[in-house]
């Protein structure tokens, strides 16, 4: 899951700092892997969703646009 | 682009990354302290990429090599290639970044060559004393991870070859037994260093160019294989259903749904509509789920295909988070990696039972039977701790009989034998340890059989559990039938009777539990669950049903019933 070129759909690849202070626990919003670090981020519509990388974004938004496949954004 | 390495050179370097895998096994198992590493060979070992693309690895306990890959990447991730020196060692076992449970916990080491890093080499070994609430580890009624022992994000126990003392004095004080971590991290060590100097000998012998370019090669010859396997299972969307029997704090069950894609040459594993997370510790985190799956499909293609991330490309696992299958922080996680993991791992095989009936094997016994125990030496006054565990039936396929009490599908551990269990502990004298009839599932090809282990406490000790499939059956496939379910039960010093933990102790489960005391006297029967059976059990062939009477593995009672013994013979 290293593909971190630009793809169609509008996200850019985010490396924030690690904090162990204030932890982010982020899930891919496609596959549910935690996210360790750097992540594919995409916003659209004001929302803005994770993911693993630019590939798993495109198959989260490709195959089921109108509704998340676990109906609620948990983490993303 | 570099160029083609030919295949004597290709076939040369693989096999050379495969020993050393081996060799730094041997290394732990030859130095290290406890019984958990020497006998039960509960480690498994690595090489890495730069990228952390796992190159390499050899035949240790599937579980842990599915999840380093996790624990791998997130420390790269979270910490960067620059963070790594010549002579570092970091340590890490945070199930919250990719570890597959608390006592697992790994070490990683950059390999430099020429004043530049060429490659990690990395171990992960389960440690028999985490520093958790209860000895061992493995507390069947957490309700925190941090419960399960201490945390410890990637840091560095070694710094550029020295010790870094401040990591060792926090760890040696929070783990009951320092003597015995020491002594086991050290073999980590002595077996990362061996590993360094085997990938120095191979660079030094054909150059850091052919050396690279044989990895990238083996990468794609593996994810070439892996597709044209995957090609081979009828395309199609298939589904599997099956359950956590509890978790130790409720006593409820735990559903896990998975849906399999096979299309083209990948697969999707989807365990979406599975059940929320638990409150106790049979929770998978995503490592532990992804890594149950690529176990499943190694089994289901060819063998000979080099075990790298090439394999695992094809693979995409959608687990969703804040469920069993992919447990959200703070959730524990203990048995995600010993219950968990092998059921998910059937779950495939239960899937694809119709679309390749001839690779698909009945479910096994599925669990680790973690029981746990600790306590004081009479004689010296030093603390001990141990995680045993059992063998179980696994289950029946296509031509042969599942085989009897070998540690479940995600371990390919060994148990620890009784001179040893009896010689390393003061608080057990084993009485009794044999297969069990009738416990294989009924089939064409019989499930495995589990067996019995009768103990008697000798000094006063505290015991913990952790086992599943008292409640629920070892699935047979095809028409086969179930394996016998497991458990544990307990008789007190100067009574009568087996009686279960619950009833006893007023524990939540009788299969999960932590901190009972025993006193000298009490005695503890654990039973480990059979296989599934493969296919109608009358169509067994009748030779072989006299032959599992007359070895005592069928009763005849169990083979008139079952099997309709005596059948014609053939
Ligand atoms: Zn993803």
């Amino acid at each position: 899951m290293n593909s971190r070129e630009s793809q169609p759909n509008p996200g850019v690849w985010v490396v924030p700092e690690v904090s162990y202070v204030d932890p982010q626990r982020r899930f891919c919003r496609y596959c549910g892997r935690p996210i360790a670090r750097g992540f594919w981020r995409v916003s659209s519509g004001g929302e803005t969703w994770s993911y693993c990388d630019a590939r798993h974004a495109d198959l989260d938004v490709g195959a089921q646009p109108a509704e998340h496949r676990w109906q609620e954004d948990r983490g993303c | 682009m570099s160029a083609a390495v030919d295949p004597v050179t290709l076939t040369v370097i693989e096999n050379a990354l495969t020993s050393t895998c081996r060799d730094m096994g041997v290394t732990m198992m030859k130095t290290s302290y406890s019984p958990i590493f020497n006998e039960s060979l509960d480690f498994s070992c690595v090489i890495f990429d730069p990228e952390g693309q796992m190159l390499a690895q050899a035949e240790f306990c599937p579980s842990q090599i599915g999840t380093i890959k996790f624990t791998v990447t997130w420390t790269l991730d979270e910490l960067g290639l620059d963070a790594f020196e010549p002579g570092d060692v970091l340590l890490h076992n945070d199930p919250y970044r990719g570890s597959g449970h608390v006592p697992e916990h790994m070490m990683l080491k950059g390999v430099f060559w020429e004043g530049k890093l060429f490659c990690f080499v990395a171990n992960v070994a389960h440690m028999s004393e985490p520093g958790a609430k209860t000895p061992g580890g493995l507390s069947g009624d957490a309700t925190e991870v941090f419960q399960e022992g201490l945390l410890l994000p990637p840091v560095k126990i070694k710094r550029r070859g020295e010790d870094v003392d401040d990591i060792w004095k926090i760890i040696l004080a929070n783990h009951r037994t320092p003597k015995v971590t020491y002594g086991d991290f050290r073999a980590m060590m002595a077996s990362l260093d061996l590993a360094e100097e085997r990938m120095h000998e191979l660079l030094a012998t054909y150059g850091e160019e052919t050396v690279r370019s044989a990895c990238r090669e083996l990468l794609e010859v593996a994810e070439r294989r892996m597709r044209a396997e995957i090609r081979s299972i009828p395309r199609g969307v298939y589904h599997f259903e099956d359950v956590i029997e509890d978790d130790g704090i409720t006593d409820r069950a735990y559903p896990m749904k998975l849906t399999l894609t096979v299309a083209d040459d990948e697969v999707i594993a989807d365990f979406t509509g599975s059940a929320p997370q638990a409150v106790g510790p049979v929770n998978a985190i995503y490592a532990v789920t992804a890594s149950a799956v690529y176990n499943a499909v190694l089994h289901l293609t060819d063998p000979t295909i080099p075990r790298n991330e090439g394999c695992y490309r094809p693979i995409t696992i959608i687990a969703p988070p804040g469920t069993i299958v992919n447990c959200a922080f703070p959730a524990p996680v203990a048995g995600g990696n010993t219950e968990t993991s092998p059921r998910i791992t059937d779950m495939v095989f239960g899937a694809l039972q119709h679309a390749i009936p001839e690779r698909i094997v009945a479910a096994c016994g599925g669990t680790s039977s973690p029981f746990l125990f600790g306590g004081a030496d009479p004689e010296t006054g030093d603390l001990y701790a141990h995680f045993h565990f059992e063998g179980v039936g696994w289950g029946g396929r296509r031509g042969l009989d599942g085989n009897d009490m070998v540690v479940t599908i995600n371990g390919n551990c060994r148990n620890t034998p009784v001179e040893v269990f009896e010689t390393r502990y003061p608080s057990f004298r084993i009485d009794r340890y044999r297969l069990l009839a009738d416990s294989g599932g009924p089939g064409q090809w019989r499930g495995g059989l589990g067996g019995e282990r009768i103990l008697t406490v000798t000094a006063p000790v505290t015991v913990s559990a952790l086992l599943n499939r008292m409640k629920t059956d070892p699935w047979g496939v095809l028409t086969g039938g179930s394996g016998a379910r497991g458990g544990i039960w307990i008789e007190r010093a100067g009574s009568e009777g087996w009686r279960t933990f619950v009833e006893e102790f007023g524990t939540l489960s009788p299969s999960k539990f932590s901190g009972i005391r025993l006193e000298p006297g009490d005695r503890v029967r654990i039973v480990m669950p059979g296989g599934g059976g493969y296919g109608d059990p009358h169509d067994r062939d009748p030779e072989m049903v006299t032959q599992d009477v007359e070895n005592g593995f069928v009763t005849i009672e169990r083979a008139v019933a079952d099997y309709g013994y005596p059948g014609e013979p053939r």
